[in-house]
Order: C-alpha cells, then sequence, then structure tokens
C-alpha cells in the first residue's frame, strides 16, 4: 500500500506544477531503491541515451526552427502561399492552415507557431471579415498542425523512444498530414464562402514576386527529404546542414538575424527546449527500464486483454486514452513516459509501430486544442488576451473536424504505410 | 553565453570535418548543451510541467503551491547530485577514456555539475517563492 500512496503524491506533485524531470527522476530513484538496485542506475541510463547518435537532430532542428521563427521567414511564406491560393475562397484562412503547418514542422513546438505566426495573422484574418471566432478557433489549431511532417522533433523523438526508423516515420506522416490539412481546408472554404470574404484575383507576377523573394526558403523541405531518400545523408546529417543552411541564408543573405544581437538568444532559447527535453527524456528511461524489467507492459496486456478482443476495439482505447493524456501532458513528455508502454501492448494487437507513431501524434496534435486543459488554449488565450471559455467555444469546431481526420488516420492504416512501403523503406 | 554559441558553431564544423574522434566529442556536446539548457530553463521557470491543477487555484494558493513545488525539486535535485556524483566516481575508478584520450568522468562531470546548478536555481526559487507569498498574502498562508 505505502508505494502506492507515494505514488499518488508523486502524481499529485506533477499535477501542481513540479518539473516532470524532476518527479520522474524521483520516481525512478524510489522504485530502483525498492528492488535494490545502486540509485545511480537512472544516472546510468541518462548518460546512455544523451550519447545516442539519432539524438544531435534534436538541437541541431530546434536550433534551425527558431532561427526562422526570429527572422521574417513567416513574412514570406504568408507571401507566397498566398499568391498561391489567396484566390480561393477562404484563400487566407488555408494559407493559415499552410504556412502554420511548415512552420511547426520546423519548430516542432506549438507555442512558438501560435505566437510567430498566429500574431501575424491573426489580425489580418479579422481585417478579412472571419469572425473572431473563427479565427480565434483556427490560428490555436493551427498550432500544432505539421506535426506529423518532417522534420518535426515529436516524430524524430517517437522514433527514438519506440526504436523506429526515422526514416520511415517522415515518410508515414506526410500523407496523414495533408489530411489533416485537407479537412480542415474544406471547413475554409465554407466559412470563407459564409462570411463572403471577398476573394482575390490570381496574378502570376505576385506569385513569380513572392516565389523570388522567399527563393532560399522554398528549398528546405526538398533538401531535406531528397537528401534523406536520396541517400545522400541520415536524418541527423540533415538537421545539420539545415542548421547551417538557415543560419547562412537568413544571418548572410536575407540577414534578418544579427550575429551578435540575435544569435545568442536564438542559441540559448533552442538549448533550453532541448534541455528541458533532453533531461526529462533522461530521467523518465531510468523508469522506463525498471518498468521494462518488471514487466509492466505485459500486465497492463493481461488485464487488457480480459476486456479488449479485437485491434478495433484496442485502437478505439487508443485513442480515447491519448487524448486525455494530450491534454493534460506536453507532447514530448508524452512521448517519453507512454510510448513504451504502449510500443509493446500495440504490437501484441498487431498494430505496425511505424503507423502507431502516427496515430500518437495526431492524437497528441488534437489534445492540444481539447479542453480543459489543452496546451494551445492556454497560450492563445495569453497570446490574444481572450477569456480561456471563449477559447474553449472557439476551437470545438475544429476539434470535431480533426477528431473525424483521427478515426480516418487511426482505422486506415495504408494512409500512414503506403509511402513507407510504396518507397521499400527498411 | 558566446562560449555557448561557439560551442553550437563547433557542432555543426566538425560534422563537416570528418575526423573519427569527432562523433564522439559531438554526442557529449549534446550531453553538454542539455545540461547548460536545463539548468537555464530552471532559472528562467521553463521546464516542463503538468500543472493541470494549478490553473484553478487562486492567487494565493498557487503561491502556496509554487513554495512547495520548488522545494520537493530543490530535495529531488540533491538525489541527482548523490546518485550522479556514484555514477561518475564509479567511471573515474575504472579510468576508461573517449575521444582524443580524454577520460569518460571528465565529460560526465557536467551531469553532477549540472545539477548542482539546477539544485541552486531551485534553492533561489524557493527562498523567491516564500517572499512573494510572504510579501503579497500577509504571514500565514
Amino acid at each position: 500500500m505505502t508505494p502506492f500512496l507515494i505514488i499518488s503524491l508523486f502524481v499529485i506533485l506533477a499535477l501542481l506544477g513540479t518539473p516532470l524531470f524532476a518527479v520522474i527522476g524521483a520516481l525512478g530513484f524510489y522504485l530502483f531503491y525498492l528492488v535494490d538496485i545502486d540509485i545511480s542506475a537512472v544516472i546510468i541510463e541518462m548518460y546512455r541515451i544523451a550519447s545516442a547518435p539519432t539524438l544531435l537532430a534534436i538541437p541541431l532542428f530546434t536550433f534551425a526552427g527558431y532561427v526562422m521563427a526570429e527572422s521574417n521567414t513567416p513574412k514570406r511564406l504568408v507571401r507566397v502561399a498566398n499568391a498561391f491560393v489567396g484566390w480561393l475562397p477562404g484563400g487566407l484562412a488555408i494559407v493559415t492552415l499552410f504556412t502554420c503547418a511548415f512552420f511547426t514542422a520546423f519548430t516542432g513546438a506549438s507555442g512558438v507557431t501560435i505566437i510567430a505566426m498566429g500574431g501575424l495573422l491573426f489580425p489580418i484574418l479579422v481585417s478579412e471579415k472571419y469572425s473572431q471566432n473563427f479565427s480565434l478557433g483556427l490560428v490555436t489549431t493551427c498550432g500544432s498542425l505539421g506535426l506529423l511532417f518532417p522534420p518535426s522533433l515529436p516524430l524524430i523523438l517517437y522514433g527514438l523512444v519506440a526504436g523506429v526508423s526515422i526514416d520511415q516515420l517522415f515518410m508515414a506522416g506526410i500523407i496523414p498530414g495533408i489530411v489533416l490539412i485537407i479537412f480542415l481546408s474544406v471547413y475554409a472554404i465554407y466559412k470563407g464562402v459564409k462570411f463572403q470574404v471577398p476573394t482575390k484575383k490570381f496574378e502570376f507576377k505576385e506569385v513569380f514576386l513572392s516565389v523570388r523573394e522567399a527563393i532560399w526558403e522554398i528549398p528546405l523541405p526538398f533538401i531535406i527529404l531528397g537528401g534523406i531518400y536520396g541517400g545522400i545523408f541520415t536524418a541527423t546529417e540533415a538537421a545539420a546542414v539545415t542548421a547551417f543552411y538557415v543560419l547562412v541564408v537568413e544571418g548572410l543573405i536575407y540577414r534578418d538575424i544579427h550575429p551578435l544581437k540575435d544569435l545568442p538568444r536564438i542559441v540559448k532559447e533552442s538549448m533550453i527546449l532541448v534541455g528541458s527535453i533532453l533531461i526529462i527524456l533522461g530521467a523518465a528511461l531510468g523508469l522506463t527500464n525498471y518498468l521494462v524489467d518488471e514487466q509492466i507492459p505485459m500486465k497492463i496486456l493481461d488485464m487488457m486483454r480480459v476486456y479488449i478482443t479485437s485491434k478495433i476495439m484496442f485502437l478505439m482505447v487508443l485513442n480515447i486514452f491519448l487524448l486525455i493524456v494530450g491534454s493534460m501532458m506536453d507532447i514530448f513528455s508524452a512521448i517519453i513516459v507512454v510510448v513504451p508502454l504502449i510500443v509493446p501492448v500495440a504490437a501484441a494487437f498487431h498494430v505496425d509501430p511505424v503507423h502507431l507513431g502516427i496515430i500518437f501524434l495526431t492524437n497528441l496534435e488534437i489534445g492540444y486544442i481539447t479542453p480543459p486543459v489543452g496546451i494551445n488554449l492556454f497560450i492563445s488565450s495569453m497570446r490574444f488576451k481572450r477569456s480561456i471559455l471563449s477559447l474553449y467555444g472557439a476551437s470545438i469546431p475544429f476539434l470535431l473536424i480533426l477528431l473525424g481526420a483521427l478515426v480516418l488516420i487511426t482505422y486506415v492504416p495504408d494512409l500512414s504505410l503506403f509511402l513507407v512501403h510504396a518507397l521499400g523503406l527498411k | 553565453m558566446i562560449l555557448l554559441s561557439f560551442s553550437q558553431v563547433l557542432l555543426r564544423t566538425f560534422f563537416h570535418g570528418g575526423f573519427t574522434w569527432a562523433d564522439a566529442m559531438l554526442r557529449n556536446m549534446v550531453l553538454w548543451v542539455g545540461f547548460i539548457g536545463a539548468s537555464l530553463a530552471t532559472k528562467n521557470d521553463r521546464h516542463i510541467e503538468i500543472d493541470a491543477l494549478t490553473k484553478f487555484l487562486s492567487q494565493k494558493w498557487k503561491a502556496a503551491a509554487d513554495v512547495l513545488t520548488s522545494t520537493v525539486s530543490f530535495l529531488i535535485g540533491l538525489v541527482f547530485i548523490y546518485a550522479s556524483y556514484h555514477f561518475v566516481n564509479m567511471e573515474y575508478q575504472s579510468g576508461t577514456k573517449t575521444f582524443l584520450e580524454v577520460p569518460f568522468w571528465v565529460v560526465q562531470m557536467i551531469i553532477p555539475v549540472g545539477f548542482g546548478f539546477i539544485s541552486l536555481r531551485f534553492l533561489i526559487k524557493v527562498i523567491e517563492d516564500i517572499s512573494y507569498l510572504k510579501s503579497h498574502f500577509g504571514k500565514n498562508p
């Protein structure tokens, strides 16, 4: 009974806002202590993960993402997207979807997108006669759109924790990511017609001018994907190339980033993000190892077998569980804590680990905007100075649409796996 | 700060260098970057937390919760220092070496040192939180 009490105590401490690494680490220490293993085992795990070769991709991509967030990349991207799809009804809303997705794929953290892109787009949306509510819901939802596109950090982290190839995950996310965008775009077009937002004419000149302005940033996704799948470099090397490329482009070509005024702050910001992820990752691995040693996933599985008999049922329960997790926890810690427990269970129900990764991330992405505690809701509420209740209301239509897309992604594995198989990735 | 940015640049430069020791060095640099970042996160109150409950607490109880969580984090930080010191000590005894003949324990020193800084930050936070609580909500919270 005592261990149970102590674990509940830790949970309460976590809910009160104790940093998660401390809670997880302490839990690890306590459990190792219970079974008489030297507690430096936790540190050994920490060191082991910190020296995993793939890990290097995380600080490098984070850095690249922050550099772009601080530069004028958002403005240039919006201009390009506007030139291409601005003529559609609901064009600007679709522009928001596209650019936010691109942006989140690089920054991985939803807060950055809402603050950088949302701050830029929200006033324009409102001035173009989209309703306050719709605009608010849109930018809040967009904060996490794009998590499924390479090279998003959560994808890399999932691959790392679940032991799945990152090359495969990058490919698997593309179609489901596009599905999410299409679903939301249809809604945006519907709203655009309803609000009678004036549409713009399609102009080749503007397309040409905007593309020329962003000519250095547009090739980036192709460099990453082409490099990885053309067999030129690994995901980690792609991260190094991206970081270097972005630094040169934003620092030397566009001169948006001042090497002395801006760079130290960006380095610091990205180090903070990396540090806060790494320390949880390290602390959690000790705990995970304990859980696996004690065969906890197998016990969960046995328990579930009593009630859950089919793959479909398992996926349903998984979705509900993950939505709750996603609304409570930050995506990085959710991946680190929950993935090791779920992967073996899912394997027993014949769910492909790559597909599982996509389901996992889609759920967490939606969890970000799920009331009462989805993180994006709070970020938006602070950024746009609206009450949290008005955000609940604004986000609900989007939530329902995304849930529809989630069902599709969950029960049609081929959406995720088609490209992986088509390219014959191992 | 300049030192930190320099290390970031190193990360990239050495990547293209292709020395055999660069790989091991890069991996250890991630460790260093991680720990320095984690202490910065503590300083700026940017650690990943769930804190689902505090959003529904009143200002006063939230301040009290902050005192509690900072204290707990500080204490756990001490345990981390102890455990990591133990770990580095073991490496020191065994005397193994990593890239360029640098002994393992030297690079790993960042773990206890990093936790040292983190704990120190939490201690400062405890004091700040208590004084905030006192100044805003009287002597008996």
